[in-house]
């Protein structure tokens, strides 16, 4: 009797070892996840850029993992604090990249700016006014403007809106002036392009501006899909939208 | 011991087992576990071969750390806590797709900087 008492103490006491191990691991991982998110917190250079979806579940990971601690579940919390651990440093990785992204944003913006303010005596700033009223962008010789389907169509409609039509009426105006000038339309998606959407809604607008006087040999119709991602101060992203390039102004 | 005292330790230890039932039953099987560390491994070696090793070496090593952990916990007998362990080896596969991010940012930057001056 005397020696199965002594054992079962003895696997008590191992058991308990062990239990004790575990729940120093948990509390020391909860320690070091918490320094982690107040690092991060604290980052007052990436606050703006860090992707709030994985921020919110490596903090929903930190409390499961405090109350799997104090329900004595100490496996449990030793992996959601581990986890919350690991999404903590995804988090700051991609605020990084986005934060080199938008600078290369400013930085590409400033030199475009610096070279249209050294340039502007060569060409005539008052055409480029012009063109610019109309809602287009210069980028080196070309003319840009991007329009979201909502700037663009009817809310869920393959139909110009109001103001659409007066963007497009814009750019035409544009296209009447520059007799020589060509215009791209591309159509963008977000999601996978199945039933050739993109092109769809570049060829919508093609048949506005052509129904305006302009010749269709001037015009370029493209779909892209989602194949290709769009500039946002918050980096790139795919957004459902038509982009219209000119090229060919002379200036 | 009497034996009055004897049951009395038999009892308690049945109280703790049944208070703390997540110390010995086991969630995961070892098939389940077995089958995330094969995909994981998988990944793995797809990541290698496009050349992860260039920018996200230490995170590599860290999930055939994690592998290989959660290997010998399944020899332990140790289901849930394998489960746990690789599937933290999983997550990194979201850390290096970030790193991948940046790394491109980076060289982007640089080439921009260089195509403007």
């Amino acid at each position: 009797m005397k020696r199965i008492a002594c054992i079962i103490s003895i696997i008590f006491f191992t058991c308990a070892q062990a239990y004790a191990w575990d729940k120093n691991e948990a509390r020391d991982n909860i320690t070091n996840a918490q320094q982690q998110l107040n690092l991060v917190d604290n980052n007052i250079e990436l606050k703006n850029f860090i992707p709030f979806g994985i921020y919110n579940d490596a903090v929903i990971n930190l409390l499961n993992s405090r109350n799997s601690y104090n329900n004595r579940d100490y496996n449990s919390s030793y992996f959601y604090s581990s986890t919350s651990m690991v999404k903590l440093d995804t988090a700051l990785l991609l605020a990084h990249a986005r934060k080199i992204r938008s600078d290369m944003l400013q930085y590409e913006r400033t030199y475009y700016k610096k070279r249209f303010d050294d340039t502007r005596g060569d060409v005539n700033v008052q055409a480029l006014k012009s063109i610019i009223s109309a809602g287009l962008n210069m980028k080196g010789r070309l003319f840009i403007a991007t329009l979201t389907d909502s700037d663009l169509f009817k809310k869920g409609l393959l139909k110009l809106s109001k103001n659409g039509m007066q963007r497009l009426d814009a750019i035409a105006q544009v296209l009447t002036q520059y007799p020589e000038a060509t215009l791209t339309i591309v159509g963008h998606t977000r999601s996978p392009d199945y039933k050739n959407y993109s092109q769809t809604k570049a060829g919508v607008s093609a048949r506005y501006i052509i129904q305006k006087g302009i010749s269709s040999k001037r015009i370029i119709v493209k779909g892209l899909g989602n194949k290709e991602v769009m500039d946002t101060p918050l980096g790139y992203r795919r957004i459902s939208r038509t982009e219209f390039l000119i090229s060919g102004t002379g200036i | 011991m009497p034996r009055k005292h004897f049951l009395f330790t038999i009892i308690i230890l049945c109280v703790l087992c049944f208070s703390a039932p997540h110390l010995y039953s086991s969630d995961h099987s070892a098939e389940e576990v077995n089958n995330i560390i094969t995909a994981v491994e998988t990944k793995l070696l797809e990541l290698k071969k496009s050349g992860a090793e260039d920018y996200a070496k230490e995170d590599l090593l860290e999930i055939e750390r994690r592998i290989s952990g959660s290997r010998e916990l399944l020899k332990k007998d140790n289901e849930d806590q394998a489960y746990f362990e690789i599937n933290i080896g999983k997550l990194y596969f979201k850390k290096i797709e970030a790193r991948k991010q940046l790394f491109d940012a980076e060289i982007e930057y640089s080439e921009l900087k260089n195509s403007l001056k």
